[in-house]
């Protein structure tokens, strides 16, 4: 068995350099502006500030009130996909030819952008759009809602729209899960006289833990990133009442060009990102 | 017994509505795209007029033909470097032992935890520097370095796992290491191939937060980022938006149904490793 070494590192050579030029060297370079002071394009007129951007979030009532939003979309997504993947996946586990259909079906909208996402729901959200119609028909309301305009509402209606896009996949994350469980356990202690209740308890339940830490701290992960679909729907608004972090990063660096405070707040996420993927690998590592 | 009927009930009542939720705004916004002006406010679901012309309308205000091919060569190209390179990745890591590679695989593997927003102004800066902003490659290469972690992670557990045999006897007929790698390896991974290009197919064809901060120039838009824009002008009629939006989803649907398993299982692949 002859293998040289040179030829081993030329296989690994092309995805290093992409990655060092293209996310390490970007990575570094975003602590350093955060240091720095430094307005429109011209990288001449860098000029290192030290840590005087991190003391303008103080009084930045806007950054704190997108930190507390990210935080409410994060943990709201996060139970609702939970709670409605786990109960469909554990309906839907049989390979009935219509419950696989069914299947299917709730899968679609993951393959969507969240852009796509907010375009449709936004026109259903409107004052004048599809759920307010129908709800005025039913009779529930007689004055239109608005879904997108209440400040009170409107991260709600986000954190609705994003788990109807995402629970398909929680779904089939937990399926897998569930399939892994062998059948002998439900067997014997059906032979036991255990009833459904108890089999969901005492074995469905605790052998879903390891697959179910996975999923939250999945959604957790990818909701601190949550952009698109704000941006689409409500631009931040009514008020920054669903201004997130993204959102808020994107309109100080491009609207009003400050780059380095902008990077202030790309560091703030990055550390909020890496503090849940930390408890991801503890967790991984456990296992 | 009974009781076993109302609970089946139950649970068919939760999937029946849970299916209408899902499916309702599909159903809502091809009814949109269908109506004529007058009916955009008064119909529910089923329009008195139907109006198909709207989609010949929409494919020309939103400039499908431009979309679908910014998305396309932006798309194509930006999966094919990231296979590619990181199949070749996957297999140095897998099948040569290395003293950095443990290292070396970690770091990339690292990559996974690094949202791209925050690493969004220097890489802008960088384009800048490098005079690619507002181009192709402006967006191809991030595109290329937040796939490559997952898409190097599949393949180096795929790589793995296969028998040496097959890469030894070739390797005592004298054959080259990349050729090694371009004739015998690559056609024997190919479930890890289709795997990673769905994955990275659907991620890029559907990114919206890079594409918007580098592809300011109109003519460079992708499918995403022109549905976005669009939205945001107030004058934009719905019944557009709606042919809009399906006209945009209808080439991944369909994909989808073709291929429904390789897309489930390519999609949820990354999630659980």
């Amino acid at each position: 068995m002859h293998r040289t070494r040179l030829s081993g590192y030329l296989f690994i050579l092309p995805a290093l350099l992409i990655f060092v030029l293209f996310l390490i060297y970007p990575l570094l370079h975003t602590i350093y502006l955060s240091l720095t002071e430094w307005a429109g394009f011209d990288l001449s007129k860098i000029t290192f500030v030290g840590f005087r951007n991190f003391k303008l979030i103080l009084p930045d009532w806007i950054f704190w009130k997108a930190l507390r939003n990210t935080m409410i979309f994060v943990f709201g997504t996060t139970v609702f996909l939970n709670l409605f993947g786990l109960a469909l996946a554990l309906f839907l586990n049989n390979e009935l030819r219509i419950t696989r259909l069914v299947r299917t079906l709730i899968f679609i909208p993951v393959l969507l952008s969240p852009v796509i996402v907010g375009v449709m729901w936004s026109r259903i959200f409107d004052p004048f759009g599809a759920l307010n119609q129908i709800l005025d028909e039913m009779g529930i309301i007689d004055t239109p809602v608005f879904w997108l305009g209440d400040r009170r509402i409107a991260l709600w209606s986000i954190v609705g729209a994003t788990v109807w896009q995402w629970v398909g996949y929680d779904m089939i994350l937990y399926l897998t899960g569930l399939q892994q469980i062998p059948i002998e356990l439900y067997e014997a202690a059906k032979i036991d006289g255990a009833n459904n209740w108890h089999l969901f308890r005492h074995i469905t339940l605790p052998l879903l833990k390891g697959i179910a830490t996975m999923v939250i701290l999945l959604n957790l992960i990818g909701g601190v990133r949550i952009f698109d679909i704000v941006y689409v729907m409500t631009r931040g608004g009514p008020n920054h009442n669903t201004e997130v972090l993204g959102t808020h990063l994107y309109t100080v660096a491009f609207w009003f060009n400050k780059m380095g405070y902008a990077s202030v707040i790309a560091v703030i996420i990055l550390v909020i990102s890496l503090l849940f993927a930390y408890f991801r690998n503890r967790i991984m590592r456990e296992r | 017994m009974r009781k076993d009927y109302i609970a089946r009930g139950v649970v068919w009542i939760f999937i029946g509505i849970g299916l209408i939720i899902t499916l309702f705004p599909f159903a809502w916004v091809v009814s949109l795209s269908l109506r004529i002006e007058k009916e955009v406010f008064t119909a529910i679901l089923f329009p008195e007029h139907v109006r198909i012309r709207n989609y010949i309308d929409a494919w020309v205000k939103f400039d499908f033909t431009m979309l679908f091919k910014n998305s396309i060569v932006i798309t194509f190209t930006s999966v094919a470097v990231t296979v590619f390179v990181s199949a070749l990745a996957g297999y140095g890591f897998a099948k040569f032992r290395l003293k950095a590679s443990n290292f070396l695989f970690h770091l990339i593997l690292s990559g996974i935890m690094v949202p791209p927003i925050a690493v969004v102004i220097p890489l802008f800066v960088f384009m800048r520097r490098l005079g690619l902003f507002n181009s192709y490659p402006s967006i191809i290469f991030p595109y290329i370095v937040f796939g490559l972690p997952i898409a190097t992670l599949i393949f180096k557990t795929y790589i793995q796992n296969l028998d040496n045999d097959i890469l030894d006897a070739a390797r005592i007929d004298g054959c080259g290491e990349f050729r090694i790698f371009l004739r015998i390896l690559l056609p024997i991974i190919k479930p890890a191939l289709a795997t990673v290009t769905i994955f990275t197919f659907m991620a890029n064809w559907n990114e919206f937060l890079l594409a918007v901060i580098f592809l300011q120039d109109k003519k460079l838009h992708t499918l995403p980022l022109g549905m976005a824009v669009f939205m945001g002008q107030y004058s934009a009629p719905w019944q557009l938006i709606g042919s809009g939006v399906v006209i945009s989803i209808l080439p991944v649907l369909l994909l989808f149904f073709i291929l429904q398993n390789q897309f489930i299982r390519g999609l949820t692949a990354g999630a659980l490793k």
